[in-house]
């Protein structure tokens, strides 16, 4: 959606009046009479933001962008220095960086921000702790494998949501009462 | 030259938003931040993020769905089977025999009826569209419509409702003007 098109009811697609949009509670769609509520918000009417241009280098003694020497020097990269053109700007959560920054920012997890997927080891540990019970006497490969990944798990950046380390733990000690259980079935039990 | 990367930022402090959905394949849930929503699709052993900053949100769209009367009707029928079973069975085993799946199918009925009708929410930004798992109820998507709407007016500012009215019939008028002939393939109703 996007300034000029019309707000839509959410099943049928129909085009929407005033009337029916920011309704304090679902309304009938006046065309294929679902229950339905639709919330625009400002945004909605803002045109599509245009990209910016660099400008080129027109009098003698004017800094250029490292990347475009062609081009005038807007900023700086806020993590290296270098000059950077509007086009190599990139203004993100308040710092101005350039894409090299950026893309090694994302690769090193530095920017949280930035993130689109994480592994979550304590998960894991917990997993290969429990699934191999179904098996139980491949348990004492597997434990010591769960064990492992939950202390590797202390030491990984785990979720970016809030999560505590129960997962971790509970592999960890379920996994020791596991390998405890197999030896004494295997060695002590008659 | 090496490239250095910019300073480590904290992760945003988030707050989860009720509710919990599937899509079959990954669990989902919703987080709130100072300036954005996350959308956490977790598939067991990595979670992938998607974040809907407050000022890029276009609309959050709702409509009931059908699912949850569908699935009344069908406790409500395993009732009525129960029940018959039940009598056409008499005495105290078959009363208990029946009585117990009598009392899973009421309930879940229950709980179904409690936890209100089923919806579909949807969140539009102008580059994408999608659909909120979590929020698949139409109580629980009131609730998180309150706790939005005010953070998102707070990002993209106020507009008056009636101007707002007048812009969108404005743009349903400029949307029917500029509408494009049909295409073949395309349903339109």
């Amino acid at each position: 959606m996007s300034s000029g098109v019309a707000a839509a009811c959410p099943k049928c697609r129909s085009a929407l009046p005033g009337a029916l949009c920011n309704t304090p509670a679902p309304v009938r769609c006046p065309a294929c009479d679902a229950l339905m509520q639709v919330e625009l918000f400002p945004a909605f009417f803002q045109p599509a933001a245009a990209g910016q241009s660099a400008e080129p280098i027109v009098e003698e003694g004017v800094s250029s962008c490292f990347y475009h020497e062609q081009k005038k020097a807007v900023t700086h990269c806020d993590a290296c220095g270098r000059f950077l053109c509007a086009l190599c700007d990139v203004e993100f959560n308040g710092q101005h960086v350039c894409p090299a920054c950026l893309q090694s920012g994302k690769q090193k997890g530095r920017l949280p921000h930035l993130e689109s997927s994480r592994a979550v080891w304590d998960s894991a540990a917990l997993f290969i702790c429990l699934a191999p019970l179904l098996l139980f006497p491949v348990v004492i490969g597997t434990a010591p494998v769960a064990i492992g990944v939950a202390i590797f798990s202390f030491f990984k950046p785990g979720s970016i949501i809030p999560r505590t380390r129960i997962r971790a733990w509970l592999a960890i000690g379920l996994s020791l009462l596991e390998i405890a259980v197999w030896v004494y079935i295997f060695f002590y039990a008659d | 030259m090496p490239v250095p990367a910019p300073k480590t930022q904290l992760p945003p402090a988030y707050k989860k938003l009720p509710g919990r959905g599937t899509n079959f394949l990954e669990r989902i849930t919703l987080y709130l931040a100072s300036d954005h929503l996350l959308y956490v699709a977790s598939s067991g052993f990595s979670e992938s993020y998607r974040r809907f900053y407050y000022r890029d949100i276009h609309s959050v769209s709702v409509h009931k769905t059908a699912s949850g009367l569908l699935f009344n009707v069908l406790s409500g029928t395993l009732l009525l089977l129960c029940l018959v079973g039940a009598l056409s069975t008499g005495g105290a085993a078959g009363w208990i025999g029946w009585g117990i799946p009598a009392a899973l199918c009421v309930a879940l009925l229950l709980i179904n009826i409690l936890r209100g009708p089923t919806c579909v929410c949807d969140i539009h930004t102008a580059v994408q569209s999608r659909r909120l798992y979590s929020v698949n109820r139409l109580p629980r998507a009131a609730r998180i419509l309150a706790v939005l709407r005010p953070l998102l007016l707070a990002a993209q500012g106020q507009i008056d409702p009636d101007e707002f009215r007048q812009r969108i019939d404005a743009a349903r008028q400029s949307a029917f003007a500029n509408a494009a002939p049909p295409v073949i393939g395309h349903s339109f109703r």
